[in-house]
């Protein structure tokens, strides 16, 4: 009999992973029982990839920082195996959050110390340089992005997140596959870069890494801040920024226990609280200006799954590690492998009743294969009537032909791998293609949005850098238009998407902004 | 608990009626056994009330919306005027695929809502995982490392 499915344990570890740092380094929230008042430099709000880096560089400088998290603190000894409480642990809205829009599309964000970097595959890019172009041209970054500025940046990150090719150790069928396939329909491909120090090939990296391999940043540049001087205050909302006399002076929050919070700021606040909560606090701090919450972008994502007459072991080997560029330019889309935990396979697997049962019981044989794209389509981040944050997005008829294009190259890539079926996941097209043949199928398929299953992971553009204030909501210091000390330095504030992974590109402009403002805010 | 969060003892029969029919663990005539487990013996209910208690308003509203769609749908679906968790797993599996084939978009989400509920449930239990080649989850992390298996289609090395 098996009862086995009961939420494991949190936070463990706590205590011990908080007693290595100075006594007042690490405030929980969820134990505050009296209103919390504080001072600091400079206030970050989100600790991911641009708020903890963010706030380390700022340390480093010697500031006194405060980073303030919605989440809570886990790591390593905290993580469960069961997607369902590692989700309820580590997802905003334990990853139920939709994008409404002609279909709803789940969106994905961390919502713990370290943010998204806890739940991603860890992968590492460079933003291109046709983006940097772009960028340059249309929005005049080219002071902040052009000649190279972010090299440095990149140089320090890679290095002090040990950023490494996968391992053909680690690699697995699922990722080997892919490569032999691509290139023998002449699609060039490249093991990942991921920040990971010792990764043994678990496919555990969306429920938190078990083995501490993952240099995500709840283990690197959070624990490095506390060590740097600054202070970590966990289990806090952040409602709004109190704006006095145009200038940023504090946030105000509420902590899990109910607890106000405010944290004043002598020299600013900086905004690294994602796509979508970024310009939420903005909005209810009173900020007005007709670029915030538009300009939404994602990189929808699309898998097909592959089943095969062999074992693929697709959860014994990386989570993610193999890729593809190959389309990016020509048609907007990168290939990736995806190794999907049984919990979350089991949505994907076509049928209800005993043709899921059959092909469940074949869950080793699979592996699964996702298209990424970078899509034209503009969303909205706004507000509902109860004043929780809403997101729009509905891909373009130019996207979807691009999803399809996509959707049917990678079934190609299956039936070259050797994939006795491959089930496509587009509704209105047969769930299970049984040869090469049918992949026609695919080609002429549905653009309807409705008809594949999309999610969104990669969030850009509700708050877009510009030179020109009519352009944009924040300036080339990363300061918001118009108020002094009130900075936003996570993706909100590109002004495009990228058509690769977004975590490095993020972190060094983070990196880069920090230097900036500190240049504004001299000793 | 919010009320919201609090189901109802038909909405927790009714979701034992579509995990059971959504993911049976042998075929209906029980010759063909696809995992070794009985339904039974799963804490199912609990499962749905520690769920729904840690929701958030808007999903835990929309996932007892659709449940209830989903549980009255037979008359609709098939013509007979029963609910769903009343129906034998013939008629409930041909209820739900209809529904999970329909050409209305918000219709064929109803199911996929609750199969990725259950998918949650039904996927972590040790007897699926492994299954799936994992470890139990009291190994992970600490158990002994499983052998990746790298089975290349024959080609030469291609980095």
């Amino acid at each position: 009999m098996s009862t086995d499915y009961a939420p494991e344990k949190t936070q463990t570890n706590l205590k011990k992973r908080v007693s290595r740092f100075r006594e007042g380094a690490f405030v929980d929230g969820a134990k505050l029982a009296a209103p919390f008042d504080d001072e600091v430099d400079f206030v970050v709000v989100g600790s991911g990839a641009a708020g903890a880096v963010a706030a380390y560089r700022l340390a480093t400088h010697g500031w006194k920082v405060a980073m303030i998290e919605e989440g809570p603190w886990y790591d390593t000894e905290d993580f469960v195996p069961r997607v369902g409480p590692s989700f309820t642990n580590l997802l905003r809205d334990q990853g139920l959050q939709v994008a409404e829009g002609r279909s709803f599309i789940p969106l994905i964000q961390g919502r713990a110390v370290g943010g998204s970097t806890v739940v991603n595959s860890a992968i590492v890019w460079r933003l291109p340089e046709d983006v940097i172009d772009d960028w340059s041209a249309r929005f005049g970054l080219a002071p902040v992005v052009g000649n190279h500025a972010l090299d440095p940046h990149y140089e320090a990150l890679e290095r002090e997140l040990s950023v490494t090719p996968t391992e053909r150790e680690i690699e697995g069928t699922i990722n080997t596959l892919f490569h032999e396939a691509a290139h023998a329909l002449g699609i060039a491909t490249r093991p990942m870069d991921r920040y990971t120090k010792g990764c043994q090939g678990s496919a555990n990296c969306m429920q938190g890494c078990p083995h501490g391999a993952k240099q995500g940043m709840q283990r690197s540049y959070v624990p490095w801040t506390l060590e740097a001087g600054g202070r970590l205050i966990a289990s806090v909302a952040v409602d709004r920024v109190e704006i006095r006399g145009g200038r940023a002076v504090a946030i105000h929050g509420t902590s899990a226990s109910g607890a106000p919070v405010i944290v004043r700021a002598r020299r600013g606040v900086l905004l690294a609280a994602s796509t979508i909560q970024s310009p939420a606090i903005l909005r209810r701090s009173g900020l007005r200006n007709v670029h915030l919450g538009k300009h939404f972008q994602a990189h929808p994502g699309h898998g097909v799954a592959g089943n095969f007459d062999r074992p693929i072991g697709m959860n014994n080997a990386a989570t993610q590690g193999a890729e593809s560029i190959h389309f990016r330019k020509t048609h907007r889309f990168k290939l990736e492998t995806l190794s999907m935990p049984p919990e979350l396979v089991s949505a994907r697997v076509p049928g209800v009743g005993a043709a899921l049962g059959g092909r469940l019981a074949a869950v080793g044989n699979l592996a699964v294969w996702v298209v990424q794209v970078r899509t034209h389509a503009e969303g909205e981040v706004g507000t509902t009537l109860f004043g929780r944050e809403r997101t729009t997005f509905t891909p373009t008829q130019k996207d979807m032909e691009t999803t399809r294009f996509a959707t049917a190259t990678i079934a190609k890539m299956l039936f070259e791998a050797g994939a006795k079926e491959v089930w496509p996941g587009v509704h209105g097209v047969p769930s299970v293609l049984t040869s090469p043949d049918q992949v026609k199928l695919l080609e002429e398929g549905p653009t309807d949005p409705r008809s594949y299953g999309f999610i969104l992971s990669h969030l850009f553009g509700a708050a877009r850098m510009a030179a020109d204030a009519r352009a944009g909501v924040v300036d080339l210091n990363f300061q918001v238009h118009g108020v002094d000390g009130l900075h936003v330095v996570d993706s909100s504030v590109f002004p495009t998407n990228l058509g690769v992974n977004p975590q490095h590109g993020i972190m060094a402009l983070s990196r880069l902004a920090a230097d900036r403002i500190t240049g504004l805010h001299r000793h | 608990m919010s009320v919201i969060g609090t189901l109802t003892d038909f909405e927790r029969r009714a979701g034992r009626a579509l995990f059971v029919t959504t993911f049976p663990t042998h075929t209906a005539d029980g010759k063909i056994e696809f995992f070794p487990l009985s339904w039974e013996n799963l804490p199912v209910e609990r499962y749905l009330d520690d769920t729904f208690a840690a929701l958030p308003a808007r999903p835990a509203l929309g996932l007892r919306a659709a449940l209830w769609m989903i549980a009255l749908s037979p008359l609709f679906v098939i013509g007979r005027f029963a609910t769903l968790p009343s129906l034998d797993r013939e008629d409930r599996e041909k209820v739900l695929v209809k529904l999970a084939a329909s050409n209305v978009y918000v219709v064929r989400q109803l199911v996929l809502a609750w199969k990725a509920v259950g998918g949650l449930f039904f996927g972590g239990l040790p007897e699926v995982r492994a299954v799936a080649q994992l470890p139990p989850p009291a190994d992970f992390g600490r158990g002994k490392k499983l052998p990746i298996v790298v089975a290349s289609k024959g080609a030469a090395d291609v980095h």
